[in-house]
């Protein structure tokens, strides 16, 4: 038995927001019964190919998923169900447009099983709405959230974002505001990021359009955070923020580098040890899947070297860090050994937390260790990284959690940090 | 050949400004003389140094000798000589011109008289050369002929009543330009009887025959057999063959007074072959060398230091093979904290630099950190020794140091006279001693004593933009003079770099320090931590500028599980950084050490 978490990609939108990169495609909304059949039928191919699989996390993912209708949803999670052990507390996310939001559609799909519902509101400025190409105002987005109250999701993400053009701090506290008010389990304030080939990345990088200095987005991520903090979110990855126990656990399989298989066009996997990923072509994946061929090509070689720094690049994007014991046993060495130089460096300039070994705010039920089991956090911090104290870091006790975490600041220039790490590697 | 008289030799150079069509005349010449055929013209022969056609320049002087049959049904032997065309070369520029008797002034009929056909015109006639203005590109829209006639008349002061009206692209009037060339430039003069003096004005290497000589042979006759001496070095050699470029080598029986062609004599060095010097008869030799020999020597200095330290081998080599044919380029193993392993190279000046950067890039495929240029000071120390240092890294402690001296140049700068007063400051700005201004018809030549070390900075840039590209310059080597100098030192991080150390004058030293430390600034990118960039004299520090540690680098999303782009990303971002130095604990990107070069005080 395959344990895994799924990702089902909806490649379709009403319109291309101008920011995103992700696959999906506007005005097709002609192939979405296509493609559900199409999706069913992989789900299938899918199992078939790795036998029995248990899922603990199921994301339904895109592109705009709340464009499929409820019985859509319903269809494609009892599939999943006959086809795989879903497991009784499966996490089932869903990603859902303020514009497109129904309330019968939304009862449907949490009777279907969807018990987490991430919705895109990103700002409650309507000036700021129109800058990103959203099709919903700030008022619809404040409505949705009432929706699914409504529709009885207790566990609703809202997706912030901030350092857009023209977006002053007080404009974006005020939409952290704004969310708070409602309540949600857990937000996602990311900063946007221009990326090439996008509406967005055309305008910052032609000089048409200016993002915020890097100081004013400092300050805004720092009222922000300060302002979760009081309303008890708590920060546990570089853009995430929950009340506790309502972390998303299916991001969380990304980063700690579990397996995920995904399903449908631009789906990515790591699954049965390898990566892979289906090209992002609606009607190629429709066919091929209609021809029951699978529709995927590799995306590395798997080494051990790019898994470990995979490994790095994605705990570290965690509060709570990288899991050191399990790195240890698949990798045979710690990262300090592997990378010295870099990791010696970020302890000297502070950028390692200090209190290893204690790192685990993050308490998911299913996740996190028995922490009172460990003596004395404050020396086992202190000996993290310092060989000549390694006898006690090299044998943790079999329960004792071991992490190795940025701190703030030091997950502000993480990339500056894998980088290093990179070339640490290449110069052997 | 040796039959040949000499009144039907005619020995011509081609003087134009850049982009005047020197280059596709030459090959118009060679096409109608048939030394090619039309078809297997590569165009432009005569540049035929990748390096040289795409700047336009000749950088090296070659001769090719044409035998045209005139209008007056004598066939005549025409001997075109290529000089090449910057000031870093004013000495073989005028090697080449004393080898001749007469220039072809090409000017563009749409462009009309510019400044370096001025100063190619005034180094013609200082070598007495009868010159033939030519009007070129008539076949352009724009041409405006008879107004570029006049042009010629009233500011050059030159007849150009029977200039021919040409176009070297289209081959139109090429004729009458031979028939030019043939009625009046005067034959060659010279007793072919009398003791060889032949002047060398090119020599390249070649590598089954060694190094061969184009010379112009002023009196005498040399053949195959005889032992030559070169006058000033001294070194002997025998004659294997003599010829000229037809644009093969082609052997000849002899080459006698008035002949320009070349000569092989099995000459290993390169370093035997010195532009300027004059071979002679070994047994029956002439009274005295020619006049105007120089030594050149290169009076610009720079590290030159590979990007990939593993490269080294490969830059030793590359240098070793351009060196072969460039006598004035030197180099000497050295070695920088900053940089490692790598050379000290010496040039004629900073076109002459950035040319062999170039070849040493493209031609043998290096990646390449350069140092700032500097010349050679003489320091006189308190035990009564003096030391040449070319590299500021190599400069004693100040306590030791006596005096220091600094060589000076002649500078004469040619430039209509609207543009006096703006080059007169920018002479003045580069620590320039004002000598004397001449008036010569609508232009003006000014002479300026001034350190050669703020020549090679951006004195070139000033001149062109401060005249709008109309006044041009030469300069020569006058000595050495006694100047307040001072090291500067620029510290990353608390660490001395000695790659970007450099000697300057003491009133410069401040605004240098101060302009290179907010460079630095500029090209440095942020890193993990705050950088100080400290300029020091001694152990002064007398200007800060800090590189802020960066604070954000993060990827913000990462949904969806594509975990290959990320990394890709980051690989991305990896290789960008390929091309930075680590200095101790700083990153600096190669292009760092040459951005103390760039100044704008």
């Amino acid at each position: 038995m395959e344990k895994g978490s799924v990702y089902i990609h909806v490649p379709f939108c009403v319109q291309k927001c101008a920011y995103c990169d992700f696959y999906s495609l506007a005005g097709m909304s002609d192939s979405m019964a296509g493609y559900v059949d199409a999706l069913c039928r992989e789900i299938w191919m899918q199992a078939a190919r790795f036998g029995e699989i248990r899922a603990e996390t199921v994301y339904i993912g895109g592109g705009t998923p709340s464009l499929l209708e409820g019985k859509d949803i319903s269809r494609i999670l009892s599939v999943l169900r006959e086809c795989m052990e879903l497991s009784p507390a499966c996490e089932i996310t869903m990603e859902g447009n303020p514009g497109t939001l129904r309330e019968a559609a939304l009862e449907e799909y949490r009777k279907a099983g969807v018990n987490r519902f991430s919705l895109g509101v990103q700002s409650f400025s309507d000036c700021l709405l129109r800058t990103l190409g959203r099709i919903h105002t700030a008022a619809q987005a404040a409505e949705a959230v009432r929706m699914l109250r409504r529709a009885g999701f207790s566990n609703v993400n809202l997706d912030i974002m901030y350092g857009l053009p023209g977006q002053t701090e007080s404009s974006f506290l005020e939409t952290v505001g704004t969310a708070l008010t409602m309540s949600p389990e857990h937000l996602s304030c990311y900063s946007l990021i221009p990326e090439e080939g996008t509406e967005m990345g055309r305008r910052v990088f032609s000089g048409e359009v200016q993002l915020p200095q890097e100081e004013v987005l400092l300050r805004m991520e720092e009222e922000m955070r300060g302002l979760l903090k009081q309303n008890g979110y708590e920060r546990y990855e570089v853009s995430n923020y929950a009340l506790a126990g309502k972390e998303c656990r299916h991001n969380l399989v990304y980063w700690e580098c579990e397996p995920y298989l995904g399903l449908g066009p631009g789906a990515h996997s790591d699954f049965g040890g390898r990566r892979f990923s289906h090209p992002a072509n609606l009607r190629g994946w429709m066919q091929a899947i209609n021809k029951k061929e699978l529709f995927e090509e590799p995306e590395d070689d798997g080494s051990p070297e790019k898994r470990r720094f995979d490994r790095m690049m994605m705990g570290l994007r965690m509060v709570r860090g990288v899991d050191l014991n399990r790195f240890v046993r698949d990798f045979g060495r710690r990262p300090e050994e592997i990378w010295p130089d870099t990791v010696r460096e970020m302890r000297r300039l502070s950028m390692i937390r200090d209190e290893l070994g204690s790192t685990r705010s993050v308490e998911l039920s299913n996740l996190s260790t028995d922490e009172e089991t460990m003596p004395n956090d404050q020396n086992a911090a202190t000996s993290e990284l310092d060989p000549t104290r390694s006898d006690r870091m090299q044998s943790p006790g079999p329960d004792k959690e071991e992490r190795l975490a940025l701190t703030e600041k030091g997950m502000d220039v993480m990339n500056a940090w894998l980088v290093r790490m990179m070339e640490e590697e290449e110069k052997g | 050949m040796a039959d040949q008289k000499m009144d039907q030799v005619r020995n011509f150079c081609i003087i134009a400004h850049i982009d005047h069509g020197k280059s596709t005349l030459a090959d118009r010449l060679l096409e109608k003389t048939g030394v090619y055929q039309k078809r297997e013209m590569v165009e432009q022969i005569l540049d035929s140094m990748e390096l040289e056609r795409e700047r336009g320049i000749t950088i090296k002087s070659k001769a090719v000798r044409m035998l045209y049959k005139a209008g007056d049904g004598k066939e005549y032997v025409l001997n075109l000589i290529d000089t090449p065309g910057h000031v870093d070369f004013t000495y073989e520029v005028s090697r080449a011109l004393a080898a001749c008797e007469g220039a072809l002034l090409v000017v563009d009929s749409t462009q009309g008289v510019e400044a370096q056909t001025l100063a190619n015109v005034y180094m013609a006639l200082e070598h007495n050369l009868e010159i033939l203005p030519i009007i070129n590109k008539i076949d352009l829209p724009s041409a405006r002929p008879d107004e570029v006639r006049s042009e010629i008349e009233e500011v050059i002061g030159l007849p150009a009543d029977e200039a021919p009206l040409i176009s070297a692209k289209a081959g139109i009037g090429i004729d009458e330009v031979l028939e030019q060339i043939v009625r009046a430039v005067p034959a060659p003069q010279g007793d072919p009887d009398a003791p060889l003096q032949a002047l060398i004005f090119d020599s390249f290497y070649d590598n089954y025959r060694g190094a061969i000589c184009f010379v112009r042979i002023v009196s005498g006759t040399v053949r195959a057999g005889m032992t030559i001496r070169m006058m000033n070095s001294g070194a002997r050699f025998e004659v294997v063959e003599v010829g000229a470029r037809s644009p093969d080598y082609e052997p000849l029986a002899e080459l006698r007074a008035g002949d320009v062609g070349y000569i092989a004599a099995s000459i290993k060095d390169i370093h035997d072959t010195r532009v300027g010097d004059t071979i002679t008869d070994d047994a029956n030799p002439a009274a005295e060398p020619l006049p105007g020999y120089r030594a050149v020597v290169p009076m610009v200095f720079c590290g030159i230091y590979p990007a990939d330290g593993a490269q080294y081998e490969n830059l030793k080599d590359a240098l070793e093979k351009l060196q072969l044919n460039d006598a004035s380029l030197t180099y000497d193993p050295e070695t920088s904290q900053a940089l490692g392993y790598g050379f000290r190279c010496g040039f004629l000046g900073l076109l002459h630099m950035e040319i062999i950067q170039q070849r040493l890039e493209r031609e043998f495929d290096l990646d390449l950190i350069t140092t700032a240029p500097s010349v050679i000071y003489r320091v006189h120390k308190t035990d009564g020794t003096m030391e040449e240092v070319d590299n500021p890294s190599n400069l004693p402690g100040p306590a030791s140091i006596d005096y220091m001296e600094e060589p000076y140049v002649s500078v004469s700068v040619h430039t209509p006279q609207e543009y006096v007063g703006a080059l007169m400051e920018v002479c003045q700005g580069k620590r320039g001693e004002f000598k004397d201004m001449v008036y010569e018809g609508q232009h003006v030549c000014l002479h300026y004593d001034i350190p050669l070390s703020e020549i090679i900075f951006d004195f070139f840039d000033q001149v062109k933009s401060r005249s709008r590209g109309y006044a041009s310059y030469d300069y020569e080597l006058t000595g050495y003079r006694k100047s307040d100098l001072v090291k500067l030192d620029m510290l990353l991080n608390g660490d001395m770099c000695d790659a970007l150390s450099m000697i300057v004058h003491k009133d410069r030293a401040y605004a240098r320090g101060r302009s290179i430390a907010e460079k630095l600034k500029d090209v440095i990118p942020r890193q993990l931590f705050e950088i100080p960039i400290q300029a020091a004299i001694g152990g002064k520090v007398i200007a800060r500028e800090t590189v802020k540690a960066m604070r954000k680098d993060v990827l913000a999303k990462c949904y969806g599980g594509d975990i290959t782009r990320k990394r890709k990303l980051l690989e991305k971002q990896k290789e960008g950084k390929k091309r930075m130095r680590q200095l101790g604990s700083v990153e600096v990107p190669s292009e760092a050490f040459m951005t103390v070069l760039k100044m704008d005080e």
